[in-house]
C-alpha cells in the first residue's frame, strides 16, 4: 500500500469499516509511515471528540407533547406553521 | 377534530414515524444550533409527514423519508432566509490542504486532549459553521451513529461521496477547532 491508497482508507478505518487483508494492509502501512499514522490518529481523535462533546440528546418533553397533540388532532394543529409555498415544494420531492 | 380514539392512520403514524423523533431532533439541533429552531423544524416535519402519509411507500426506509422531508423544510427556511444558496465554500476547500499542512506542522495534528479546554458551545458552533453538505454527514455519522449505507440512502448519493464528505468535514472541523483554541489562548499540544 502506498500513501495515496492509505489516505483513501483513513476515513473508513476511523469508522471501523476495513476488513480482512485491507485492514491488515492499512495497519501495517500506518505502523511504518508516521505521516499516514498521524493523519489517521488526527481524524480518529476528531470523531471521538465530537462523540464525547455532542452526544445525542433526548427529545424535550415539551416537544414530545406537541407531537402527541399534533397526532391527536389529526394534523390540523399548527396548520399556520406551513406556508402553501412549502407544501408545494414538498409535493415536488421524489421519495 | 377528533379527540377520542385513533384512526388507523394515526395509529400507523404513531407506531412507524414518531419513534424517529429523536433522530430528527438531534439532526435539527446540530444543523440550526438553536433548540427553538430545532423544535419548530421537527414539528413542521411531522406535520408534513402526517399530511402526506399516504405518499409514504410502506416497507421503504421511513427514516430516510422523514429525513428528506426535514431537509427540504430546512432548505426552505434557512436558505431562503439567507437569500442565497448554502453552498460549499470552495475557497476554503481549496485552501484546505494548505491549512491542514500548516496546522499539522504547527501542532502535529489533533491528539488526545488537544481541544479539551474548548467549551461544548464552541464545538457546536464549529459544527454549525461547516458547509451544509459536510455538516450533514458529520452529524449523521459521528453524532447519530448512522452507517455509511444509511447516510447514502438518506442523501441519495454514492457511498464514496459520504466517505469523502466525512473526511473533509472532519478535517475542516479540526481546522476550526484549532483556530478557536488558539483564539482563546489555549495551547495546542504538539
Amino acid at each position: 500500500m502506498n500513501c495515496q491508497e492509505c489516505v483513501e482508507r483513513i476515513t473508513p478505518a476511523v469508522d471501523h469499516y476495513l476488513r480482512g487483508s485491507e485492514k491488515v494492509w492499512f495497519e501495517h502501512h500506518t505502523l511504518h509511515c508516521p505521516p499516514c499514522r498521524q493523519a489517521f490518529e488526527s481524524e480518529r481523535v476528531i470523531k471521538q471528540f465530537i462523540q464525547q462533546r455532542l452526544p445525542m440528546v433526548a427529545l424535550p418533553e415539551s416537544l414530545a407533547r406537541a407531537l402527541s397533540a399534533l397526532l391527536r388532532e389529526g394534523g390540523y394543529l399548527g396548520v399556520s406553521r406551513v406556508s402553501p409555498y412549502q407544501v408545494v415544494q414538498y409535493q415536488a420531492i421524489p421519495h | 377534530m377528533k379527540t377520542a380514539g385513533k384512526t388507523p392512520k394515526q395509529t400507523e403514524f404513531e407506531t412507524e414515524a414518531l419513534p424517529h423523533a429523536d433522530l430528527l431532533y438531534n439532526y435539527a439541533l446540530r444543523m440550526t444550533n438553536n433548540a427553538a429552531d430545532a423544535d419548530d423544524l421537527v414539528q413542521e416535519t411531522f406535520l408534513k409527514a402526517f399530511r402526506f402519509w399516504d405518499k409514504y411507500e410502506k416497507g421503504t426506509n421511513i427514516r430516510a423519508w422523514l429525513f428528506r422531508i426535514m431537509k427540504n423544510s430546512y432548505i426552505n427556511r434557512y436558505r431562503r432566509e439567507a437569500k442565497e444558496p448554502d453552498t460549499v465554500d470552495y475557497d476554503e476547500i481549496q485552501n484546505f490542504y494548505t491549512s491542514i499542512r500548516d496546522e499539522t506542522a504547527d501542532s502535529g495534528g489533533a491528539q488526545e486532549g488537544s481541544f479539551d479546554a474548548l467549551l461544548d458551545d464552541d464545538v457546536a458552533t464549529a459544527i454549525a459553521g461547516l458547509p451544509e453538505d459536510f455538516r450533514t454527514v458529520v452529524i449523521l455519522c459521528d453524532i447519530e451513529g448512522l452507517t455509511y449505507e444509511e447516510i447514502a440512502e438518506f442523501l441519495d448519493c454514492p457511498l464514496g461521496t459520504v466517505r469523502s464528505r466525512l473526511h473533509r468535514g472532519r478535517s475542516l472541523l479540526k481546522v476550526k477547532l484549532t483556530r478557536y483554541a488558539k483564539d482563546r489562548g489555549y495551547a495546542i499540544e504538539g
